[in-house]
């Protein structure tokens, strides 16, 4: 198989040239490297991270009960919120009611060395306070769920733009052979779990091949990935061989080099074929590491998805995004937050860790957050949940190039809006990134006429989580 | 940054229209050969790309980002700025500043990110030394007629030109595949493609194009392309992504497309089909176009938001499908390369202002009108997301008559009945004596009599006790009506019952497009019993016995109305079998007739006319042929409900600054055309204009956008590339076509034909241009790599669709059947496992609809079918003019263990089972799926595989019984389990080729 890799890598760099002068548009990095592995070189500075992964709090996690402690809300729990935060501003399911204000549901303690304050429900998360950098003032633009998303994926709300997983895929390629290079995960706990599409891991206008690939738990991890019924590997195998050698034949007679890509992708597309299954199959992680994520294997689960996403870096996955869907705490907030606190919290810590001991959190990228925060004023008749909240929220981010034991920026007094350091979702984008090696404003894409790019006309590193 | 490099290969290229220039030469020397053997300096080809790529971001139309009060993209101001002196290189900032060492002064500014390569410098050296003329842009020229007569004299001018012969016209076998999949998406048969290759007469190729340009799938084929622009699908969309029925829309492209519909005509009806005076149902069906946009219906967001991103992806739809224009950027800004301005996106966007609709379909949502002056009818009613119009089924159907037909002679076959129907009207006639005879009345209330229990209160039904079994049970019926709610469905009824002594209950939803909502406050399963509620009507419902799919011996204890009603029953009654059968009430006179005879006063007359009723209507020897006439009757005479655009009350527009919904400080515009186009319209204060006013002025025939835009996507489907390539952006910044006048004169011969859109097919595929072989030598791909001189054809992957139909034809297993309701594949387990509100499962079709074509398959826009997605189709979130064209193991994957594939190959070996060899099966394959003859090698390859594949099932390696129960279709019994799966191994391998998925 070795010089099929070298073939396949013959076949890559054809038709990238194609690919690149037929689009008449500008070339990604990955696509001006000579093989699958990035070479430094290539890129617009050294990277720090060769990979993402993004751990995506969907629904919306309050960051009044997790990283955002804010004592004034304890105070004036109950109280009318003063006017002067709310008059004109964004509300989503709290249009017309009545505004109050509510203090956070549970304690906050201080962890690490710099003392940052995190909810007593993230007790695993607050144990590597020194390995993470919380940013407490980020802002969005999208205050329902969809566009959210659409928005902290694509930096833009229009649909049909490309996922930053998509530009990270074209702008350095996979480091993987027969994996795809951008894999999704998702699981759901805690309330209702709001809808997620397709299209937010959507190659937009990029090319196909950059789209993510959803992984997933219940029959083939990818779509097609295993044998029709009664068919050996033996003869899946005599299959594939067999088309290829007539593919082949077709080839020597005519000047096509699809065919010769096409004979290249049924080869990768059999790799895959024992890869997934080798993938999926955890049965060689030992007790303590199930342990350490406290996991059932292959359960759907976003503990499982932690694990999963461990195995699909070390297998060069270059983008790996995990949705759980289940933090949209409109009511019941108590319950529903202990509910999805204690289904993310230690898998989340696990990772890092896990990471960390296999040396491999100095080149990962970790992003914790979701598409927004939620507001400081109550929801519902007994005033036991949160609505979707935009002008203020908190992430975190760890591993390669993060400065730990960061809290950076803050939002006012009552956590309503960032107040210093606002933090645009494009500055996120900018300093990801960079942290790959990428000037993202340098990363392009020609559509349309114009050269689009992740971060659009906008997007500044933020220096004060780097190390 | 080798980027920069590569791109100046790449502006080279394009502005020696694809001069073969060494990929690695920039140097001085080089770039001054390069320019010196330009013979002409033309500014749209050579001049315009470099200064648009790299100056008019800076010094270009948007006055916002304007520097140093330098616009080049106009002439004068250009020269009254000092950047050229025309005929002169030495004065003049322009040059000074490009060729300058200076990092403060050389232009592009390096913070740009932008630079020019040595040619580029050149190339504006010589032409301001030339005098620097300026032409205006060619797509916003008016289309001029070329002098060349055609097509083939066009691209035979310029190969002469560029020293190229032709290619050879292609093999008659290549041929007629290749046209048949162009044209109607369908490879011929092996007996088409005999006939037409034995077929000597000096037109049969003209012939042939005339039979499929004649086929009804022909619009199928043509649909799929238009479908992607009018961003069409069977779901909303937004957040919960639920469906809404738009598939009479789809129809409507497809029989448009069939009947020839002149493109003006299409593009009327579509943009303003509900302002034609007295417009027909197709008409209203056509303007659904404006009402394909995904729409939302998540908890929480804005009216006005929602409205506002309604209204500007319109704008983007329309100006990308009619006008090959990105008006995108004009929504936040004055299009930095293109003349459109803000005022001009707006203006655009109040065309659609009139259209009844809501931001938000959720409770916060609101219509900008009194909803009831225009809906509340059977035939126009408001759904969950707005207005909908009723379709009944007959309008798109490609044959009613037919349909017709089949009833017709079921019902005559029924009616003669059969010993055993008779038989079965026998004891039936006897237990309706014995009921007339009980005297026992079943009901107090309800039996035999028409008493009514009438209540509008859905609250305050009463329990109704019924001592009896099921078995005397003909139907429950009762009126009902929704009014309140946010639209239809949410209404049904529980019935309890007894069952061995346990209580028991079963909820009955009444009404489409349920939600779900009763299934979690009863508990119980949900039974769609009928079809939909309009809003404020009282609607006849009627459960007929064997719809409430309960067991006879079933008591029933209740019936009640479910929580959470919105609207209310009347008219309860329960009908017994002294009416009727299980399959409902006798008609009136044969419940005469039934009187009559137990009375024993019948005359022959009646005795007849009641037998042939049962016989038809109740008898359950003839079940299922009832099943098939209903289905019939629903095809012809069953409804759709589509989107209906209603113009209302326009809502005021303003200019937003920076795109921003909540700033209302910008000004109010009325519906008016961009205003640099010819023939501009704009509304006055005393008339406004209205989308059919759009309409005409997108086919003005002097609109210079429209028809280019048009036959540059067409072009595309017959030569894989379009002319420009860049088909959504005919704009400064789009591609300068290497062949203007060969668009000019397409878009020409398109207008003068009155829009004659399978005039403009025929044109181009009956063309020596398009008859040419797609095979090429090495050096005319070094020359000329991706076909743009045109002196070949090109092979083109088969799209999403067609390379389902293709197995699916190849293997005999196509339904043909046009039209209706959306189609569902086999589709993996879980993958609308993220979707909420509701939670969706999703179950394949059991039937024929399983073999339906790809055009037909149900579109959910977040989730779409995996392998649409693997070969490059969109989810249709907006206007796409052209799909990538990918080629990943993905797609290997799906070809080779899709189930759809699999059992493809499956009944493709059973069709070779007829044969006795291998030799002539791999003959038929060859022949049914590439329309040739295979060679030694590939009969020899196939042979040595079926083989082993023959070993691997007896040696049972392989399990042929798993391995043929994929799919619906069980194999022929007769067939040998061994040699049918090994045959299907070898259908396998053949429906993976590249060239089945390609045409050349």
């Amino acid at each position: 198989m070795s010089s099929l890799s070298n073939y396949i890598t013959e076949i890559n760099r054809r038709s990238f040239l194609k690919k690149s002068l037929s689009s008449l548009g500008a070339l990604a990095l990955g696509d001006l490297l000579s093989g699958e592995t990035p070479n430094q070189d290539g890129l617009h500075h050294p990277a720090k991270v060769k990979r993402i992964i993004h751990l995506c709090m969907a629904g919306g996690p309050s960051h009044l009960e997790t990283f955002d402690y804010k004592p004034a809300l304890e105070t004036h729990h109950g109280q009318a919120m003063p006017e002067s935060f709310t008059a004109g501003e964004q509300i989503a399911q709290l249009q017309d009611k009545e505004l109050k204000v509510k203090g956070p549901t549970f304690p906050f303690a201080r962890h690490g060395k710099s003392g940052m304050e995190i909810t007593d429900r993230f007790p695993h998360i607050a144990s590597l306070a020194d390995e993470i950098a919380v940013v407490r003032s980020m802002f969005t633009e999208q205050i329902n769920h969809d566009p959210a998303h659409t928005f902290m994926n694509t930096g833009s709300i229009i649909p049909g733009r490309p996922s930053m997983g998509a530009w990270t895929h074209y702008g350095l390629g996979s480091l993987s052979n027969d994996l795809p290079g951008y894999v999704v995960l998702t699981s759901q706990g805690g309330g209702q779990a709001q809808p997620i599409s397709a299209r937010q891991w959507n190659n937009g206008f990029l090319p196909s091949k950059h789209q993510g690939v959803e992984l997933r738990s219940e029959g083939d991890p990818v779509y097609y990935v295993g044998n029709p019924d009664g068919i050996s590997r033996g003869s899946q195998g005599d299959l594939v061989e067999t088309i290829n050698s007539l593919n082949n034949h077709l080839a020597s007679n005519r000047h096509d080099p699809e065919i010769a890509t096409r004979i290249a992708q049924y080869e990768l597309a059999f790799q895959m074929q024992s890869s997934v299954p080798d993938l999926a199959d955890f049965s060689k992680e030992p007790k303590n590491v199930l342990d350490l994520y406290g996991c059932t294997p292959g359960d759907g689960s976003y503990a499982s998805n932690c694990l999963m996403a461990r195995r699909l870096a070390e297998r060069g996955v270059r983008f790996i995004q995990l949705y759980h869907r289940g933090w949209d705490h409109h009511g019941s907030l108590e319950k529903n937050f202990k509910t999805t606190s204690g289904l993310t919290d230690q898998p989340t810590a696990a990772l890092i860790k896990d990471l960390k001991m296999r040396g491999m959190l100095d080149d990962t990228l970790i992003i914790w957050g979701g598409e927004f925060g939620r507001t400081p004023m109550s929801q519902g008749a007994a005033g036991d949940g949160r609505d979707h909240h935009i002008k203020g929220f908190s992430i975190f981010l760890a591993g390669g190039g993060i400065k730990g034991g960061t809290v950076y920026g803050s939002t006012d007094e009552f956590g309503y809006a960032a107040e210093e350091n606002p933090t645009a979702v494009h500055d996120l984008h900018a300093t990801m990134l960079h942290l790959l090696g990428i000037d993202h404003k340098r990363l392009t894409y020609r559509f349309q006429g114009r050269d689009f790019r992740l971060t659009d006309v906008h997007g500044h590193i933020i220096d004060g989580i780097l190390a | 940054m080798p980027r920069s490099h590569l791109d100046s290969i790449i502006s080279i290229l394009s502005a020696l229209a694809l001069l073969p220039i060494a990929e690695s030469s920039d140097s001085s020397k080089d770039a001054q050969v390069a320019v010196d053997q330009i013979e002409d300096i033309e500014f749209n080809r050579h001049i315009r790309p470099i200064l648009s790529n790299n100056c008019f971001f800076c010094h270009g139309p948007d006055k916002e980002k304007r520097e140093g009060d330098l616009r080049l993209d106009i002439r004068e101001d250009a020269i009254e700025a000092f950047a050229f002196v025309p005929g002169n290189t030495e004065d003049g900032e322009l040059l000074h500043r490009i060729f300058s060492d200076d990092p403060k002064e050389v232009m592009p500014e390096p913070k740009s990110n932008k630079s020019l390569t040595e040619t580029e410098k050149l190339l504006l050296k010589r032409w301001i030394a030339e005098g620097a003329v300026y032409e205006s842009h060619w797509s916003y020229n008016p289309v001029k007629r070329p002098t060349q007569n055609g097509i083939d004299e066009i691209v035979s001018q310029r190969l002469k030109e560029k020293r190229l012969k032709p290619s050879s016209e292609a093999r008659k076998e290549t041929l007629i595949r290749r046209v048949s999949l162009d044209l109607i998406g369908l490879p011929p048969s092996a007996e088409e493609v005999k006939a037409f290759v034995s077929d000597q007469r000096p037109d049969a190729y003209e012939r042939l194009v005339d039979r499929l340009l004649e086929s009804k799938h022909y619009g199928e084929k043509m649909a799929i392309h238009w479908l992607d622009a009018v961003r069409y699908a069977d779901t909303v969309g937004y957040h919960g992504d639920q469906e809404r029925d738009a598939t009479p829309y789809r129809d409507y492209v497809i029989k448009s497309f069939n009947e020839n519909k002149p493109y003006d005509q299409f593009t009327r009806e579509q943009l303003a089909g509900d302002l034609l005076p007295n417009p027909t149902i197709e008409q209203l069906v056509a303007a659904s176009y404006n009402r394909l946009n995904q729409i939302s219906r998540e908890g929480g967001i804005q009216d006005k938001e929602y409205v506002k991103k309604y209204q500007s992806e319109r704008v983007r739809t329309t100006a990308t499908t009619w006008l090959g224009s990105t008006m995108a950027c004009a929504e936040c800004h004055d299009h930095k390369f293109d003349p459109f301005t803000t005022k001009d996106f707006y203006s655009m966007a109040a065309f659609f202002a009139d259209i009844l609709e809501k931001g938000a379909y959720t409770g916060d949502g609101s219509y900008q009108d009194d909803v009831s002056k225009y809906l509340g009818n059977p035939m126009k009613h408001e759904g969950w997301f707005g207005p909908e119009v009723n379709v009944p089924n007959y309008v798109f159907h490609e044959n009613p008559e037919a349909v017709k037909k089949a009833i017709a002679g079921k019902e005559r076959f029924m009616a003669t009945g059969s010993p055993e129907a008779i038989s079965e009207y026998e004891q039936w006639l006897q237990l309706q004596s014995s009921l007339a005879e009980d005297n026992t009345p079943l009901d107090t209330k309800f039996a035999y009599t028409d008493a009514h229990h009438e209540t509008t209160k859905a609250e305050s039904i009463d329990i109704l006790s019924y001592p009896y079994g099921l078995e005397k049970l003909a139907s429950i019926e009762f009126d009902a009506r929704i009014v309140g709610g946010g639209g239809r469905g949410s209404l049904g009824i529980e019935i309890r019952y007894e069952l061995n002594g346990q209580m028991l209950k079963k909820a009955y939803h009444l009404g489409d497009n349920f939600e779900g909502e009763l299934d979690n406050q009863s508990n119980a399963p949900v039974v769609q019993a009928t079809p939909l509620l309009y809003k404020g009507v009282w609607h006849p419902i009627s459960l007929r016995r064997d719809t409430l799919d309960l067991p006879d011996t079933a008591k029933l204890v209740s019936i009640l109305p479910l929580k959470g009603n919105a609207g209310g029953f009347r008219n309860f009654r329960i009908r017994t079998l002294r009416q009727g059968s299980q399959f409902g009430v006798l008609s009136k006179p044969g419940q005469k007739s039934l009187a009559e005879i137990l009375d024993k006063q019948a005359d022959i007359e009646a005795q007849v006319q009641l037998k042939r009723e049962f016989f038809i209507h109740h008898s359950n020897t003839f079940a299922k042929q009832r099943e098939e006439i209903d289905g019939l009757k629903n095809e012809l005479y069953g409804n759709r409900y589509t989107p209906l655009t209603v113009s209302a009350q326009p809502r005021e527009v303003k200019v937003l600054p920076r795109g921003n919904w909540m700033d209302e400080s910008g000004e109010t515009v009325l519906p008016a055309s961009p205003s640099f186009l010819p023939n501009a319209i704009a509304s006055s204060d005393s008339q406004r204009l209205n989308r059919l006013d759009l309409a005409h002025w997108i086919v003005n025939p002097q609109n210079p956008l429209t028809a280019r835009t048009f036959v540059n996507r067409v072009w595309a489907m017959y030569f894989g590339t379009p002319l420009s390539n860049a088909p959504e952006d005919l704009g400064l910044q789009g591609e300068y076509p290497p062949y203007p006048e060969l668009l000019d004169w397409l878009a020409a011969e398109f207008v003068d034909s009155s829009w004659d859109i399978k005039h403009l097919v025929r044109e181009i595929v009956s063309s020596a241009t398009y008859r040419q072989s797609s095979d090429v030598s090495e050096k005319l791909y070094e020359i000329d790599p991706y076909n743009r001189f045109l002196a070949r054809q090109s092979p083109i992957r088969l799209s999403a669709e067609i390379i389902r139909d293709n197995s699916l034809k190849i293997s005999g297993l196509l339904n043909t059947k046009m039209g209706g309701p959306s189609a569902r594949p086999y589709q993996p387990q879980g993958h609308y496992r993220n979707l909420n509100f509701p939670r969706r499962q999703y179950a394949h079709d059991t039937d024929q609809n399983q073999y339906r074509r790809g055009v037909y398959i149900h579109w959910q826009r977040t989730f779409l079918h995996p392998m649409l997605t693997a070969f490059d189709a969109g989810g249709r979130d907006e206007c796409i003019v052209k799909r990538d064209l990918s080629n990943t193991p993905i797609q290997a994957l799906n070809l080779l263990n899709d189930p759809t594939q699999v059992e493809a190959a499956k009944a493709l070996a059973e069709i070779l089972m007829k044969e006795k060899s291998d030799q002539a099966r791999i003959e038929t394959a060859y022949q049914h799926a590439l329309a040739r003859r295979p060679t030694a090698k590939e009969r020899k390859t196939l042979k040595a595989f079926i083989n082993r594949e023959r070993k691997r099932f007896e040696n049972k390696e392989n399990q042929s019984d798993a391995f043929l129960s994929i799919g619906l279709k069980s194999p022929d019994p007769n067939h040998p389990p061994v040699e049918l799966a090994a045959l299907t191994s070898m259908s396998r391998a053949i429906l993976n080729l590249h060239e089945t998925i390609t045409r050349y």
